[in-house]
């Protein structure tokens, strides 16, 4: 096998700055491992691959691969090392493929081994490997502009490859694909980061990228590492809205009851208690007597809200008390896979989800009273660091 | 893989099927009186020439040393252009904004200024008692009335347009695709060799038609700084100039040479346009 063998792990602690913006890193990606980063538009995500792939340099901190130095700066006269792009062996692939589009397929996957001063016909054997290996052989003759999107991610993965990257950074590879195909590359890439045992960060806006393919996953918000951890924990329990809403769950901040729950208040000044049943979900850690009075935070999804009429429940405004239960005004409705999504004037921030069908027989309206009831074994609660 | 199949089906049949947006009727009068202001001055010339004359006028020794002349400074002072001008397209293209306005400012200059005035300039630098001149005198070089100087000449007022196309182009394509070379391992010479120029191609194809042609037609630097002798600095538009003042030549002279120099363009524009057919996407 022609495998790339990795020398080693990144390590980047670091603050860089791009005009007013500062985001500051700290993170670890061991050989064999793919650490996922998410976050939205504007968190520091192409600020964070550009001071590691060099286009950027660091205002302090150091990006080290192995036992080399990509870059340090230290603050006042400590040393300064920015290595130049070429010699950083980082391989870097994008959302847009950037073929060369004077050279054909081949030359494309041959840039790399070429321009890393091997000869011609090595360099295209080596390539041709490496187009093997992505499923691609057949297109070697072909100009980029007679492939597909995903024929030339495919290509563009091979000709980063090619070039024996000890460091991959993929920046929202699959974002202009269509679902089979970024679906095809999620699994070809998941191979090749395995075979290679390159380390690998993984930019997306995707949480199905980070569950697909990471073991771990960060959360970049504002410029810094909100979250760091294994995929399971951070999408399981969310410390942010942003993630929340990217893993499609419900986070509900409040204060921890001490009766392992958590006191959650509405607009109308009204309390939802949230209390997990015994077991606790992915990610939760059980709440104990001492957390009472601490900021706390229950996680449940949209699905796992029953809602019933008020009379039919039986229910009086008194029972609203009842934990894992509130009664609550639709407020918002908008279409939702299978059904409908709302949310209530007591608590904008928890949305519900209920088949078509459900909506139909509720009568559904903006303005209607509903009881609304969280299945307490789908509910993670965790203390708040 | 049938995805290749639309692109190349679609590439040439934009137009069935689809309505043209029409010119609004006014503007068409104008636009014809453009074309005929290009047009008609060249048929013109046509109607004036008496083709009977035309094989002695353009066969003749001082037509076709002229020819050459023009042929070779053009030549010459293109390849100087390219030699000077992609480096410099490049360094304005990867400028700071600031530095870069400032330079494309001084790379136009010569284009909107009179060629006359060029002329004048290039012997304040390199004439006889010019800034260079008298040094250059010392070494013995002379440039002013010499071959050189007609080359010099149109490297002045020629190296604009190879600049500007080419720093244009290199601007449409970008830094992305040097920034992916890079990252896999090339040298910024690499890249500039493997990636930026060939990417440029279209840009510096056209630039050099533009600079040749420019440089074919130089006359006011020329005559002002080269001189008009016969074999040494009597380029095709010198020679026009003269047999159309009639010293010693007919005007039918003049004529049939211009028709040569027009000739000439035609191949140029004509060759660019082959090239251009296959030239990669």
């Amino acid at each position: 096998m022609t495998g790339v063998e990795a020398s080693g792990a990144l390590v980047a602690e670091f603050a860089s700055e791009r005009g007013a913006f500062r985001v500051e890193a700290s993170l670890r990606v061991e050989r064999g491992e793919l650490l996922a980063v998410l976050g939205p538009n504007g968190s520091g995500k192409s600020t964070l691959l550009a001071t590691i792939a060099g286009h950027l340099a660091p205002t302090e901190g150091v990006v080290r691969l192995g036992d080399r130095e990509l870059a340090r700066r230290d603050g006042g006269a400590g040393a300064t090392i920015d290595l130049p792009v070429a010699e950083r062996r980082v391989g870097l692939l994008g959302q847009e493929s950037l073929l060369f589009r004077h050279l054909d397929v081949l030359e494309n996957v041959a840039f790399g081994p070429r321009a890393q001063g091997r000869g011609r016909s090595a360099a295209r054997l080596d390539a041709m490997t490496w187009l093997e290996r992505v499923g691609a052989a057949e297109l070697s003759r072909r100009r980029p502009a007679e492939l597909s999107g995903g024929q030339q991610q495919r290509v563009a993965i091979a000709r980063t490859l090619a070039a024996r990257p000890e460091l991959l950074l993929l920046d929202e590879p699959f974002a202009a694909l269509d679902v089979p195909t970024a679906a095809t590359m999620r699994r070809l890439i998941g191979e090749l980061c395995a075979q290679t045992a390159t380390p690998t960060i993984l930019v997306t806006h995707d949480p199905l990228d980070a569950i697909v393919l990471a073991q771990r996953a960060a959360i970049l918000h504002d410029g810094r590492i909100a979250q760091l951890g294994p995929v399971a924990e951070v999408l399981g329990h969310p410390a942010t809205p942003f993630v929340a809403a990217l893993a499609g769950v419900n986070l509900a901040t409040g204060v921890a009851t001490g009766s392992g729950g958590v006191a959650v208040s509405g607009a109308d000044g009204s309390l939802l208690r949230l209390v997990p049943s015994e077991h606790v979900g992915d990610g939760g850690r059980p709440l104990g007597p001492a957390a009472a009075g601490a900021p706390a935070s229950a996680v449940f999804s949209p699905a796992a809200v029953h809602v019933s009429p008020l009379g039919e429940a039986g229910a009086a405004a008194s029972d609203s008390m009842m934990a894992n239960r509130w009664i609550g005004t639709v407020s918002l409705l908008q279409p939702a896979p299978g059904g409908v999504r709302l949310t209530t004037e007591e608590h904008p921030g928890l949305a519900v989800d209920l088949p078509g069908a459900a909506a139909v027989a509720l009568e559904l309206r903006p303005g209607a009273r509903l009881a609304f009831i969280v299945a307490a074994a789908e509910i993670s609660v965790r203390e708040h660091a | 893989m049938t995805e290749a199949t639309p692109v190349a089906a679609t590439r040439r049949g934009t137009g069935v099927g689809r309505r043209v947006s029409p010119v609004p009727g006014l503007l068409v009068v104008p636009a014809a009186i453009g074309i005929a202001v290009l047009a008609l001055p060249l048929v013109a010339l046509l109607l004036r020439l008496d083709w009977s004359a035309v094989p002695e006028a353009v066969t003749s020794p001082a037509a076709v040393q002229a020819l050459s002349l023009s042929l070779a400074t053009a030549g010459v002072a293109t390849v100087c252009c390219l030699l000077l001008g992609i480096p410099l397209a490049l360094v304005i293209a990867r400028a700071g904004r600031r530095t870069a306005a400032v330079l494309r400012a001084l790379v136009t200059l010569p284009l909107v200024l009179p060629p006359l005035v060029g002329g004048i300039a290039l012997l304040a630098l390199l004439g006889r008692t010019g800034l260079f001149g008298e040094s250059l005198a010392l070494l013995g070089v002379r440039l002013p009335f010499t071959t050189a100087a007609v080359v010099i000449a149109q490297v002045f007022v020629a190296l604009p347009f190879l600049v500007i196309s080419v720093e244009g182009s290199m601007r449409a394509v970008g830094t992305r695709f040097e920034a992916v070379g890079a990252g896999l391992g090339a040298s910024p010479l690499t890249v500039f060799r493997r990636l930026t120029l060939p990417l440029v191609g279209p840009g510096v194809l056209a630039g050099t038609v533009l600079c040749f042609a420019r440089a074919l037609g130089e006359f006011g630097a020329t005559a002002l700084f080269a001189g008009n002798t016969a074999g040494v600095t009597r380029t095709m538009p010198l020679a026009i100039y003269t047999a159309f003042n009639g010293a010693g030549v007919s005007e039918d002279t003049a004529i049939a040479l211009s028709l040569m120099l027009v000739a000439v363009a035609i191949a140029v524009l004509l060759v660019m346009r082959g090239w251009r057919e296959d030239a990669p996407r």
